[in-house]
C-alpha cells in the first residue's frame, strides 16, 4: 500500500479541482488534499506546511502557475510539482521543463492523474 | 472582401483543423464518448447576424469566451444550446452529485470545458506557426444567439466598421444528444496578420 502523501491543488477553477480531488481520493484514499484558488492562497498553505504534490494550473488570476512553480521549486526541492493546464503551447512547456516541475495537459484524467502519480511513487 | 488564394483558405481551415482536432480530442477523454466534428467553415461578415450560425436569432445558447493576444488578436467562443448544458456537466463529472451541485456547477464546469477546448485550439495554432498567443481567463455568458457578440471588451468596437472572420466548426456528442460549435472571431487586421503567417509558414514549408 503507497505511503500517506499531501497534495496542493492551485487552480482557480473549482470545478477543475474537484475533479482532480476525485480522481485522487477514489484511488489513494487516505491522501490529504488541500485546495488554493490562486498563487497567494497557495502561499498561505505552504506557509509552515510541506506538500509532496503540488498542481498548478497555469492560467489564473494573478501570479501565473509558472511563476508560482519557480517560487515553490527550491522550497519544496524533493516534492513533486506539475503545472497541469489547458495552454499546450510549446513555449509553456519548455519553460515549465526548464525550472524543474512537470507537465500535464488537461483534461484531467482519472487514468492520466493516476498514472503520473503511479510513475512518481515507483520513481521515489 | 479579403481575397485568400485557395491555398491560404485551405491552410487556414487544416489550421483550425488541427487545432479543433486537438480540442475534440480533449473533449471527448473527458465524456469518454466520440465527439464528432464537421469540416471548418470560414466566412467574413460584417455582423454576426450575416452568418448562418444566426439563423435562430433568438435561440439562448450558452458560450464560454476567451480572447487571445499575439500576432494576431481576437476571440475564441465554445456555444451550444443552453438547455443541452447541464447535460454535458453531467457526462463531464462520472462522480454522482445531487442536482443542487450539479446546478452551481454548471457555470464552473462549462468555463473550465471552454478553456480546455479554446486552449487545445489556439495553442496548436500557436505551436504550428510557432508564435505564442496569449489567452485571458475564460468568461461565461448566456444569452441569445443574434447578441451573442454583442460584449463588453471585444474586439468588434472601434470606429471603423469592423470586417469580421469567423472560422466555425461544429462539434457533436451523439451519446448524450449535444452540439455545439467553437467560434473565432479577428477584425481585418488580425486577418490580414494571419494571413501573412500563413504565407510565411507555406513559405517555409514548400521550401
Amino acid at each position: 500500500m503507497a505511503q500517506q502523501r499531501s497534495v496542493l491543488l492551485v487552480d482557480d477553477s473549482k470545478f477543475a479541482r474537484l475533479l482532480v480531488k476525485t480522481f485522487i481520493s477514489s484511488n489513494y484514499a487516505d491522501w490529504l488534499i488541500d485546495e488554493a484558488e490562486d498563487a497567494n492562497k497557495a502561499f498561505e498553505m505552504v506557509d509552515g506546511k510541506s506538500y509532496d504534490y503540488l498542481f498548478l494550473d497555469f492560467n489564473m488570476p494573478g501570479m501565473d502557475g509558472l511563476e508560482l512553480g519557480e517560487n515553490l521549486r527550491p522550497r519544496f526541492p524533493d516534492a513533486v510539482i506539475a503545472l497541469l493546464t489547458a495552454n499546450i503551447q510549446q513555449e509553456i512547456q519548455a519553460k515549465a521543463e526548464s525550472i524543474g516541475i512537470n507537465f500535464l495537459a488537461k483534461p484531467p484524467t482519472e487514468e492520466k492523474i493516476c498514472a503520473f502519480i503511479a510513475a512518481q511513487e515507483a520513481a521515489k | 472582401m479579403i481575397d485568400l488564394t485557395e491555398l491560404e483558405h485551405d491552410t487556414i481551415s487544416e489550421l483550425i483543423n488541427i487545432g479543433v482536432g486537438r480540442a475534440a480530442s480533449s473533449l471527448s477523454e473527458m465524456v469518454e464518448q466520440p465527439v464528432e466534428l464537421t469540416v471548418p467553415g470560414i466566412t467574413f461578415v460584417e455582423r454576426f447576424s450575416d452568418t448562418e450560425l444566426a439563423k435562430a436569432p433568438t435561440e439562448v445558447v450558452s458560450a464560454v469566451s476567451q480572447t487571445f493576444n499575439g500576432p494576431f488578436k481576437g476571440e475564441a467562443m465554445l456555444v451550444f444550446p443552453e438547455e443541452r448544458s447541464l447535460e454535458l456537466v453531467r457526462s463531464l463529472l462520472k462522480v454522482d452529485v445531487p442536482l443542487d451541485t450539479l446546478t452551481d456547477l454548471e457555470q464552473e464546469a462549462l468555463m473550465e470545458v471552454g478553456n480546455i477546448i479554446l486552449n487545445a485550439c489556439l495553442g496548436s495554432i500557436s505551436n504550428v506557426l510557432g508564435e505564442p498567443i496569449n489567452c485571458s481567463m475564460p468568461s461565461f455568458r448566456k444569452r441569445e444567439t443574434r447578441s451573442l457578440l454583442d460584449a463588453e471588451g471585444s474586439n468588434t468596437t472601434g470606429n471603423s466598421k469592423p470586417v469580421l472572420m469567423i472560422l466555425h466548426v461544429q462539434f457533436m456528442l451523439r451519446h448524450n444528444d449535444i452540439d455545439g460549435y467553437v467560434l473565432f472571431v479577428m477584425d481585418l487586421n488580425s486577418i490580414q496578420m494571419l494571413r501573412e503567417l500563413v504565407r510565411r509558414f507555406l513559405a517555409n514549408s514548400l521550401g
